[in-house]
């Protein structure tokens, strides 16, 4: 448990990239392509992933558990469309970044505030 | 085109990513579109770099090769003026010794006959200086007061 709770925080804080694409995991298992276009509306268009860059990563999360390929959804689709699902780790993992961030946003809204309220008088 | 040009690309990727993700790399493009290709090249060219240079091996035999190259290069360095230097420290003990008319050229080979005349002449030097020392101390006794003989010059004379 204890080594778990070490591996887990080595992984963070996640790069953007792994962050997207396990946010992009996180609802549903997703081929390449999809996770491409979940993490392009996640974003608002603002972080484009490329095909190198995602498999990349896929390559790393799955090799260190975070994301599993699951199996396909129809056989009338594309033979050479794989998908990828999130592991309990990677969840876990995922869950551990967000609170993280949610403590940066927490410290960044205290520290903006002040400056917000000279701003406004 | 485009496509067998992004085929290519990935194609060139080492084979354990092109194994891999090869396939999926080529559906993302033909997905994709022919809008999105140009993103699509700069992305498998950066993707190219990374996983030769980051991912591969390649980068531990680089720089191996070249922290191999810098000791090779230091050690011939290194030998090389050492060699330098004892090539100077030989040079200059050598100059030293052909300057010096006692001791002749060190790299000639020995001459029997001539170190025997050398020795001759040197002995005939050291006689004719002994002849010459104990004419003078005769001329100086016949000279000098009579007095008590001096045993120790005496005794010289007889011997020369």
């Amino acid at each position: 448990m204890r080594l778990a709770k070490d591996e887990l925080k080595s992984l963070l804080p996640l790069s953007p990239a792994t962050l997207h694409i396990l946010l992009a995991l996180a609802a549903e298992d997703r081929h390449g392509y999809g996770i491409m276009l979940e993490v392009a509306r996640q974003s608002q268009g603002q972080y484009a992933l490329g095909p190198g860059t995602l498999y990349d990563n896929l390559e790393k999360l799955t090799y260190r558990g975070l994301v599993n390929e699951a199996p396909r959804r129809s056989a009338n689709e594309d033979p050479r469309r794989r998908y990828y699902r999130l592991s309990a780790f990677g969840r876990r993992v995922l869950s551990a970044d967000l609170e993280r961030l949610r403590a940066v946003l927490k410290e960044a809204k205290a520290a903006m505030s002040p400056i917000k309220s000279s701003e406004s008088t | 085109m485009r496509r067998s040009l992004y085929r290519a690309l990935i194609e060139l990727h080492p084979a354990r990513f092109r194994d891999r993700f090869g396939d999926e790399m080529l559906c993302v493009f033909d997905e994709a579109g022919r809008d999105r290709a140009p993103r699509l090249f700069a992305d498998a060219a950066l993707s190219l770099l990374r996983q030769w240079l980051l991912r591969s091996n390649l980068w531990k035999m680089a720089s191996g090769a070249v922290i191999s190259s810098l000791l090779l290069c230091a050690w011939g360095n290194s030998t090389a003026h050492g060699v330098d230097l004892s090539l100077a420290r030989g040079s200059r003990w050598h100059d030293r010794l052909a300057m010096n008319p006692w001791l002749g050229d060190r790299e000639a080979p020995f001459d029997e006959a001539e170190f025997e005349r050398e020795a001759a002449q040197a002995v005939a030097i050291l006689a004719g200086i002994r002849k010459t020392e104990a004419q003078k101390r005769h001329a100086q006794s016949h000279n000098a007061p009579r007095s008590a003989p001096d045993p120790s010059s005496s005794a010289h004379a007889n011997k020369g």
